[in-house]
C-alpha cells in the first residue's frame, strides 16, 4: 500500500464508522451535518487515490485540442487558454465537435472525484 | 433579541398598526439564508388594525451582508405588489426603513405553516399523489405575476433590461466568471452557445427569478405561499419556468421534470391555460440551460468564498463538488438544444 492508499483507506474506515454508528443516533441539523462530513471524507479519499490520474486525463483531453502546441502545457494554463478561446469564438463552427468531446472528458474526470454516481 | 430592541419593536408595531399597546410574547430566530435573517414573533396587539394575537415573521438583512443596500425594503415593495395582485404570498404587515429600532431596516409579514424544504416536498407522499394539483397552483401564481408589465409605479427601482433578458444574463454571468480566479471552459462554452441563439424577447414581465421547489410553502400537498422575492426582476416570463424545471432543482426526483413534483407537460399546460401564452418547448429548454448555468455560476462564487478563506464553511466547500454534475447537465442540455 502506498501512503496515499493508506490515507484513503483510513478515511473510508472513519466514514463507515460515522455512517454506521453515529448517524443513526442523530436527527435534524446534526444528521445533515454528519452526512456532509461523510461526503467530504468520501471525496477526500477519491482525491487521494485518483486525483492525479484524473487531472492527467483532463490535461490530455484539453491538450489534444491544441495539437503539438498543447503537449507541454500545464492543466491550469490549458483551462485558461481554452476558456478565453471559447469566449472569443475560436471553436465556433467546424471545431465544435472536438471541443465537445474534450469538455466531456473534463466532466467525466471531475465527476470521478466529486460525484461518481453521475458517471 | 435584546430588551431594548424588543421595546423599540413593540413601539414601532404599535405606531404602524394604530394599536394602543403591543406586547412581544416571543421571538425566536428562524433558519434562513446567508443574506437575510428571519425571526418568528408572537405578538399581542391591543386595538388597531391587528387587534388580537398574531404570529409574524420579521425579515432583515444579515449583519454580515457586505452591501447594506435596501434589499429588504425592495423585497417588501415587491411582496406588496404580488399580494395586491392576488398571488399567494405571506401577507405583508409593515415596513421599517428606519435603522433605529433594531439597527437595520426590516419588514414584517404574516407567518404561515407548511414545508419549504425541497427534499421534504419531493418526498412527501401527498405531493406524490396530487402533484398535478400543486403544479396547477404554482403555474397559476406565475401566470398572475407575469401579468405585471413595466413601468410600475411601486417598482421603479427595478432596472429594465436594455437588451434582451437572455443577453443581459449572459453579460451578468460572464462578469461573475471574470471576478474569480478559476477558468471554466464548460461554463464558457455554455455561455457561447446560449449567446449564439439568444431569443429576442419583447415579452418583458415581472418575474420572481428564484421560483423553484424550496422557495414555496406546501401543506397537505397544496400550495400555501410563494416565498423569497428578493431576486424579482423584469424579465422573459419563460425564465421563471426554466428555473423551476431545470434538472438541478428537482431534489433527486429527476424524472419528475417540473421541480421534482410532476410532469413538465402538466405544468406547462397549466401555465398556458392560465396565462394565454403558448410556450415553445425549445425556448423553455433554452431557459432551463440558462438556469443550470446560473446555478453553476452561483455555486462557483459560493465555493470561492470558502476557498479564499473569506468564510470557512463545510456547506460552501462542498458546493465546489456540485460543479461537475452541473457541467454534465449543461453538456446534456446543449446537446438537446441543438436538436430543437
Amino acid at each position: 500500500m502506498t501512503g496515499r492508499q493508506e490515507m484513503a483507506a483510513l478515511l473510508r474506515t472513519g466514514r463507515e464508522e460515522l455512517r454506521a454508528r453515529l448517524m443513526p443516533e442523530l436527527a435534524g441539523e446534526d444528521r445533515y451535518l454528519a452526512a456532509m462530513i461523510a461526503n467530504c471524507m468520501a471525496i477526500a479519499a477519491r482525491m487521494l487515490e485518483r486525483g492525479e490520474e484524473m487531472a492527467a486525463a483532463e490535461r490530455r483531453a484539453l491538450a489534444a485540442l491544441y495539437g503539438a502546441a498543447g503537449e507541454d502545457l500545464a492543466l491550469e494554463t490549458l483551462r485558461r487558454r481554452l476558456a478565453r478561446d471559447i469566449r472569443e469564438g475560436v471553436f465556433d463552427g467546424g471545431r465544435e465537435a472536438a471541443l465537445r468531446a474534450a469538455l466531456g472528458e473534463r466532466v467525466r474526470a471531475r465527476l470521478a472525484i466529486s460525484d461518481p454516481s453521475r458517471l | 433579541m435584546i430588551e431594548a430592541q424588543r421595546r423599540a419593536l413593540e413601539a414601532f408595531l404599535a405606531e404602524a398598526t394604530g394599536a394602543e399597546a403591543v406586547e412581544l410574547l416571543g421571538a425566536s430566530r428562524l433558519g434562513g439564508g446567508a443574506i437575510q435573517e428571519n425571526w418568528a414573533l408572537e405578538v399581542r396587539f391591543r386595538g388597531g388594525r391587528l387587534e388580537g394575537d398574531h404570529r409574524l415573521v420579521l425579515r432583515t438583512d444579515a449583519p454580515s451582508r457586505i452591501a447594506p443596500s435596501h434589499g429588504r425594503v425592495e423585497e417588501y415593495r415587491i411582496l406588496r405588489v404580488a399580494h395586491a395582485l392576488g398571488v399567494r404570498v405571506p401577507e405583508p404587515i409593515a415596513l421599517c426603513t428606519d435603522p433605529g429600532p433594531i439597527g437595520r431596516p426590516f419588514y414584517l409579514m404574516r407567518q404561515l405553516g407548511g414545508e419549504a424544504r425541497g427534499i421534504r416536498i419531493v418526498r412527501d407522499p401527498r405531493v406524490r399523489e396530487a402533484g398535478d394539483l400543486l403544479l396547477e397552483e404554482l403555474a397559476r401564481q406565475l401566470a398572475l405575476l407575469h401579468t405585471v408589465r413595466p413601468p410600475h409605479p411601486e417598482l421603479a427601482f427595478l432596472p429594465l433590461p436594455e437588451e434582451s433578458p437572455a443577453r443581459r444574463r449572459i453579460c451578468e454571468y460572464r462578469g461573475y466568471l471574470d471576478s474569480i480566479e478559476a477558468a471554466e471552459p464548460v461554463l464558457e462554452y455554455a455561455l457561447r452557445r446560449l449567446e449564439r441563439r439568444v431569443p429576442e424577447s419583447r415579452d418583458i414581465v415581472l418575474a420572481h427569478s428564484d421560483f423553484r421547489t424550496g422557495n414555496f410553502l406546501v401543506e397537505d400537498g397544496r400550495l400555501v405561499a410563494v416565498l423569497d422575492w428578493e431576486f424579482a426582476s423584469w424579465s422573459d416570463p419563460i425564465e421563471d419556468l426554466g428555473w423551476f424545471c431545470a434538472r438541478c432543482w428537482r431534489f433527486g426526483a429527476v424524472e419528475r421534470e417540473a421541480g421534482g413534483i410532476g410532469p413538465k407537460e402538466t405544468f406547462v399546460a397549466a401555465y398556458e391555460r392560465a396565462s394565454g401564452r403558448k410556450i415553445d418547448p425549445g425556448r423553455l429548454l433554452y431557459w432551463e440551460t440558462m438556469a443550470t448555468l446560473r446555478w453553476a455560476v452561483i455555486a462557483l462564487l459560493q465555493a470561492e468564498r470558502h476557498r479564499s478563506g473569506e468564510e470557512a464553511s463545510l456547506e460552501l466547500g462542498l458546493t465546489a463538488h456540485l460543479l461537475p454534475g452541473l457541467e454534465r447537465d449543461l453538456l446534456d442540455y446543449l446537446e438537446r438544444l441543438e436538436g430543437t
